[in-house]
């Protein structure tokens, strides 16, 4: 049945591919949109990414801003005056800084790395159709998905059952199961491994290792990348761990201290009569603006640059003609 | 083949193990001891603001000194201001291993942790310390909850002070008797003059965290018994005859053109030139919002100091109920609030480095001899290092062995003791609230309050039109039940006194 369907796909892809190139070839105008409503649509467009942009830019233009003249003039896109300053100071008198943003990067690639490894692997057994437990451990990952033990029970197994208070490997395991993550990958395994590909290679003699790491890996590099984005972009963003774990405050990431500066600044907005006067010396001691946006700029830039690199792996269609019958 | 990939897969686990090893690091250390053979056990302490960078370095130091005087070692943990009592709540509920941590009517609520058994009573163990002698008796007073003491006060300013901040510019100018004016009222003619002569300077600014004068101890916002009423009656804040004048004056101040537009929603923007703006404070708190400010500043208290449960359980320190080492723990405490060197040490970080003694004037001294805690020298810290450990002192302990700064008047705390002897207790001075019968109604005032309190209080909207919706809306929630729960509550508490 799942073979026929596939027989089907890539037949009626074959056929499409051929008739574009046909249309390509002959300038054919089907299928296109009038030319004005085309302009609409890039307008409209346009204006949809330039909302998402812009913010961005303007923290990069602030973090470039003199801090007296932002104190004058509020923020604005040209600056009165330019200047380094906030990135000075995160070189110079940043260690903390920069400790954190060590601890962001090795907590991400150790996390994406082991988060990827169990779950692709828990996702596969899943998916296969011969796994005798298959019912039982899909029952075991829904759970979790339906309800939640909460915030006590997390904090006392991982500190008093799993002692990992204080280590970073209350920043990583936490995150590096997901029961969406694990239905997803399984689902993908089901649709884009072809029974007989596993079939295939078992014939040839292949163990079930060395089929997961050189088979079904390979073939699956799409959906592997698509959960790796979401595992990095999880570990990347996450501060509530660091929160909760951390009491050691050498050991804890960007965002963490991101949000603790953005947390400490509102709550002192918000308590100004119960502060009083000790507020202002409090207040005295936080970060400049610039220096929070710098903060932001430094943070936010790896990101950007990992969304590429897994964008190479989302091309689909890696299985097409993979199986003939 | 086989093998091969066996082999790999076990490199792999073995090198995770090591990681896992690396990652965990080690810990744990066998008993110490110190000269006097007295075994040392380490407290851990929870406090609220942000982590030092030279924070080891002091608490070694400190460890030094408290390790040999009385067999003690810190750990100190801090928590970010927006985070700590979530952060307190999963570690008080968790059983976790903590000895002591702040707590205060704002943060890490000292009321709900002490009825709630988290925190130790420790009125057996600080009756002969030298702390309960030297603290303020009302600080103690305020400190017990249901007839048991939970914490040691810090010993600051004991009552809120809220006060007209002016530009010493302008005063100056126009002569303002900034010594007679004390109501809201009392401001008019002079925001008349500055809003006829200075075109350029908001005669009234008020920010989104203003709120207009209040003549009551708000013990369940808007709820709670005026100040001066002996009847204890309880009432609506917004039904007083005060407020009701009181947002009367803000509105016309508005109208008139003395307050900022953007009163309801601004936040304090340091360009802005103001003539008078609202400040809570405390003696000498000119000093410090004029160097905020960057300019000279002249304040006048609005009305007598009142103190509440609020006021005075500005911060404490509790120990854990199921500490192991409660004497260690108050032992501590007390030389903390005793010990001049330990106290500055905590405060300021390690002489010479962060701070160094500076000779106080001769005349000065002079002038402030015979006045309790006046120290022989002042500090001034180092505009270096000071970044590196610059902690909130009341956080720690109290602030009256405390060296003063160099800008500030050496009899600074004899001042203090002064204010604090001077404010006058509030009717419902140590009657706690049991919130817990009418806790939905009291969960919906926020929102109410968030509606309406900014543009009442700043005279953005007018009175006559957005009291009456107020008041609509509180009943709505059930303000009237809150008022005669607490009523009966006060009278039962009235009657045991």
């Amino acid at each position: 049945m799942a073979d026929k369907n596939i027989r089907a796909m890539v037949m009626s892809e074959r056929k499409m591919r051929k008739a574009m190139k046909k249309m390509e070839a002959e300038g054919c105008k089907y299928n296109q949109i009038k030319t004005s409503t085309n302009i609409a649509f890039n307008i409209i467009l346009a204006l949809l990414s330039l909302i998402c942009i812009i913010p961005f830019i303007f923290v990069v233009i602030i973090s470039f801003t003199d801090e007296a003249s932002l104190a004058m003039n509020g923020y604005r896109f040209i600056p009165e005056k330019l200047s380094f300053y906030a990135y000075e100071y995160i070189i110079s008198a940043g260690e903390n800084i920069i400790r954190s943003y060590g601890v962001t990067i090795l907590v991400t690639v150790a996390g994406t790395v082991i988060g990827l490894l169990l779950t692709g692997t828990y996702a596969y057994a899943l998916s296969r159709k011969v796994y005798a437990y298959r019912k039982f451990f899909t029952t075991v990952i829904t759970i979790p998905m339906l309800f939640s033990g909460g915030m006590i029970a997390n904090y006392l197994i991982v500190t008093k059952v799993m002692m990992l208070k204080d280590t970073l490997w209350a920043l990583i395991l936490p995150l590096c199961l997901n029961s969406f993550n694990i239905i997803v990958l399984r689902t993908f395994f089901k649709t884009s491994i072809p029974d007989a590909v596993v079939e295939s290679a078992k014939i040839d003699g292949a163990s079930e290792w060395r089929l997961f790491f050189q088979i079904v890996i390979p073939m699956a590099l799409p959906g592997l990348a698509t959960i790796g984005l979401f595992l990095t972009l999880g570990y990347w963003n996450d501060w509530f761990n660091a929160m909760m774990y951390m009491d050691d405050k050498s050991m804890i990431p960007l965002q963490y201290l991101l949000i603790q500066i953005e947390s400490s600044i509102d709550w002192l907005a918000n308590n100004k009569a119960t502060m009083g006067v000790d507020g202002i010396a409090v207040a005295a001691n936080m970060p400049k603006e610039t220096i929070k946006m710098a903060i932001v700029v430094i943070s936010t830039l790896p990101i950007i640059f990992a969304y590429p690199f897994f964008q190479r792996y989302f091309v689909s269609g890696l299985t097409v003609g993979a199986v003939k019958e | 083949m086989k093998a091969k990939l066996w082999k790999r897969l076990a490199a792999a686990g073995a090198a995770m193990a090591m990681t896992i090893g690396l990652l965990a690091g080690c810990g744990g250390k066998g008993a110490e001891t110190n000269a006097n053979g007295e075994e040392i056990v380490e407290l851990t302490w929870w406090q609220i603001g942000d982590a030092q960078k030279d924070q080891e370095r002091v608490v070694e130091k400190v460890n030094e000194y408290i390790g040999e005087k009385i067999g003690v070692r810190l750990k100190i943990n801090t928590a970010g201001w927006g985070d700590y009592d979530q952060k307190m709540q999963v570690i008080i509920n968790t059983g976790d291993d903590w000895d002591l941590c702040f707590t205060c009517s704002w943060a890490n609520n000292y009321l709900q942790n002490a009825n709630k058994g988290a925190f130790l009573a420790i009125d057996d163990y600080i009756k002969d310390t030298g702390m309960y002698k030297t603290i303020d008796e009302r600080f103690w007073e305020a400190a017990k909850v249901q007839g048991k003491t939970y914490g040691v006060p810090s010993e600051k300013e004991i009552g809120s002070m809220p006060m007209w901040v002016f530009t010493k510019e302008y005063v100056d100018k126009y002569n303002v008797p900034v010594d007679e004016i004390h109501s809201l009222e009392d401001l008019e003619p002079w925001l008349k003059v500055i809003k006829e002569n200075e075109p350029d300077v908001v005669p009234m600014y008020l920010t989104g965290s203003y709120s207009a004068p209040i003549y009551m101890d708000l013990i369940q916002n808007p709820v709670g018994i005026e100040y001066g009423d002996e009847t204890l009656t309880v009432k609506n804040l917004f039904e007083t005859e005060k407020m009701k004048s009181t947002l009367q004056t803000m509105r016309k101040y508005y109208l008139e053109g003395y307050i900022n537009k953007d009163a309801a929603t601004a936040s304090d923007d340091k360009s802005v030139k103001r003539f008078v703006t609202k400040g809570d404070g405390q003696p000498y708190a000119e000093l410090v919002w004029g160097k905020d400010l960057g300019y000279e500043v002249v304040a006048t208290p609005i009305m007598e100091t009142y103190v509440t449960n609020l006021s005075a359980r500005g911060a404490l320190t509790a120990i854990n109920a199921q500490t192991k080492h409660p004497e260690k723990a108050v032992e501590f405490l007390n030389l903390l609030n005793t010990d001049e060197y330990l106290r500055n040490l905590l405060n300021y970080g390690i002489e010479g480095e962060h701070w160094d003694k500076v000779e106080v004037p001769a005349d000065e001294a002079a002038a402030a001899e015979g006045k309790p805690y006046v120290y022989s020298n002042k500090i001034k810290l180092n505009e270096e290092t000071r970044k590196n450990y610059s902690v909130s002192y009341w956080v720690q302990g109290g602030l009256f062995n405390t060296y003063v700064l160099e800008n500030e008047p050496v009899d600074k705390w004899a001042t203090f003791k002064e204010f604090n002897a001077s404010s006058v207790a509030a009717p419902s001075f140590g009657f706690d609230f049991d919130l817990e019968p009418v806790s939905t109604e009291v969960a919906g005032f926020g929102n109410v309050l968030d509606e309406f309190g900014k543009s009442l209080y700043t005279g953005s909207v007018d009175p006559d039109e957005y009291l009456p919706k107020l008041l609509e809306k509180l009943e709505a929630t059930g303000i009237d039940k809150v008022i005669e729960e607490m009523q009966r509550q006060i009278d039962e508490w009235k009657a045991a006194q």
